[in-house]
């Protein structure tokens, strides 16, 4: 009989808890968001993450189970985010993982968060073809990767200060757009001109990435500007300068190292203008584009479930307790 | 029969190191502040899987959980609760919420015979604020220290003080009498004798426990 695992992530600001089986096949994704919440405050409150986790954990978990129509009894072992993240948050998750760990006498994994990204672009099929080039853009992480199996990563370069999905919501709560800024970003620059020339930060220094000064540059030329901003042509600006720097590593990546394919995981993978430039890009370079459904590049339980059966089989067992600092290379 | 008699699981979960009991019949049988070795573990469920592995028992012995739902220390108190509330959903048996004020309230009146004060630090010069009298938690606030104080105590010339501001509080009233209980935090062995009056507040799934804050309706109309 076919065995389950039950992913938890609860790193940030989303409650999330998944059913998947070994090939990824997922059962069931419940995911309690809290941008209500936080959108109050232009960005994610720490307190307020943890205190909303504690209320929707349960709730989800029994919704998970509910949906995918299975008990705790079908389950081979639950996996829980352990880190990087907001420690309140990551220890609602990880506590809660060890009670029903305890109670249904079921092993309790702590994932690396960074591996359940990688992981998400082969929930529901196989679609990443090795060796490849993985790129992370998130509102927590920015890094380039080069992945020679599911489980043996190499971290080629990452930011030196903000994440790229950081300078969205920054630059979105400057714009008067809301939280989480990406998306509205993206629709106000497609009726935007990339009139503004915005700095690219480090673009021809190596595979490292930075955004802060971007970043600044836009507050900047907020602050000098005497009338209105035209917000379309802000955003525009913004994302060509992003979307530039993004696609200039990416390619400098696929002509270094062997590949594939390209995939490109997180939340940011789900900005048009990335998802656009990412296809020609790889048409150009004759590498497949690996895209996770929009679904499974924010954060979800499913992608810390199905890194959780690659634990398993290399077996690796580490602790259900907060690790802020990992990289994408350890387990 | 050792070993299949039903336990109760008590935490106190409002500081640092946890507090882990383990009981049957109002009898102790794991303490965790008896072991020393045990007071730098930060972790709850690991303090809980010794206490059963110690004592030879197990999760499924368990009949219900006992916890400090606060205020307090934030991230413990969510992590206690967060732990169990899980075990007990797991386990599919009741958990109990019991706050600050009722944990170091209720001994500290029986053994002076007088209302207890209990505070709670908070951030910016706030504190959460008890009085403890006639078996039950007669008021709560929250807001500046001092003027919640005089507001919970009111009349009263003699009462006993619990809790984090006891020696300021006890300078604070020299002309009243105020016993010292000599508690900052409450323990997990007080919640033993509370467990047989608390059947009435069993909480089962889909109903849970949460943690006590700032915005807990016990605290509106405060200031």
């Amino acid at each position: 009989m076919a065995k389950y695992i039950l992913g938890i992530e609860s790193s940030c600001d989303d409650t999330a808890i998944a059913v998947v089986t070994e090939q990824g096949e997922v059962l069931s994704s419940v995911i309690a968001s809290q941008a209500e919440i936080h959108s109050q405050h232009g960005g994610v409150f720490p307190e307020l993450a943890g205190r909303a986790h504690v209320q929707s954990i349960l709730p989800a978990i029994e919704k998970a189970l509910r949906d995918a129509g299975i008990t705790h009894e079908d389950l081979e072992a639950i996996g829980v985010t352990r880190g990087p993240g907001l420690i309140g948050s990551l220890l609602v998750g990880l506590t809660s993982a060890s009670g029903l760990g305890l109670g249904w006498d079921l092993p309790v994994i702590g994932i690396n968060h960074l591996r359940g990204h990688l992981r998400s672009a082969d929930l529901e099929e196989q679609r990443v073809k090795y060796p490849a080039v993985i790129l992370l853009v998130s509102g927590g992480h920015t890094f380039l990767a080069h992945m020679t199996s599911v489980t043996e990563i190499e971290l080629l370069g990452s930011t030196r200060d903000d994440s790229v999905g950081e300078a969205f919501d920054k630059v979105g709560r400057m714009l008067g757009l809301g939280f989480p800024g990406g998306p509205e970003i993206d629709r106000a620059a497609r009726q935007g001109q990339a009139t503004i020339p915005f700095p690219r930060p480090m673009l021809h220094k190596g595979l490292e990435f930075s955004f802060s000064g971007l970043k600044s540059a836009v507050a900047r030329y907020l602050d000098a500007l005497e009338g209105p901003p035209i917000v379309e042509d802000v955003a525009a600006s913004f994302v060509e300068a992003a979307m530039e720097i993004l696609l200039t590593k990416c390619r400098k990546a696929l002509k270094k190292y062997p590949a594939k394919s390209l995939v490109v995981v997180g939340g940011v993978a789900a900005n048009s203008q990335l998802r656009e430039q990412a296809s020609a890009l790889c048409a150009q370079m004759g590498v497949e584009l690996c895209l996770p459904p929009l679904r499974w590049s924010t954060d979800n339980g499913a992608m810390i479930a199905l890194a959780t059966w690659d634990y398993l089989r290399l077996g690796k067992h580490p602790a259900p307790v907060p690790q802020l600092q990992l990289s994408i290379s350890d387990f | 029969m050792e070993g299949t008699e039903k336990i109760s699981l008590s935490i106190e979960s409002s500081a640092l190191p946890y507090g882990v009991v383990l009981s049957s019949s109002g009898e102790v049988l794991f303490d965790s502040t008896q072991h020393p070795d045990l007071q730098e573990l930060k972790d709850v469920p690991a303090l809980v899987k010794y206490a059963l592995e110690t004592t030879g028992r197990k999760a499924a012995d368990l009949e219900r959980i006992a916890i400090n739902i606060g205020p307090g220390g934030t991230s413990a108190i969510r992590a206690g609760v967060a732990f169990a509330n899980s075990l007990a959903y797991s386990l599919k048996i009741p958990v109990i919420g019991v706050n600050t004020f009722e944990l170091l309230g209720a001994p500290a009146t029986a053994q002076y015979g007088c209302p207890t004060l209990v505070t709670i630090k908070s951030v910016r010069g706030h504190a959460y604020v008890g009085w403890y009298a006639d078996g039950a938690v007669q008021q709560t606030l929250y807001g500046p220290l001092e003027a919640m104080v005089r507001k919970a105590v009111g009349e009263h010339t003699t009462w006993a003080v619990a809790g984090a501001h006891r020696e300021q509080l006890i300078a604070l009233f020299p002309e009243f009498t105020v016993h010292d209980t000599g508690k900052k935090f409450g323990l997990a062995t007080d919640l033993v004798p509370m467990l047989p009056q608390l059947t009435n507040r069993e909480l089962r799934f889909p109903n849970f426990v949460v943690p006590i804050t700032e915005q807990s309706v016990i605290f509106k109309g405060s200031e």
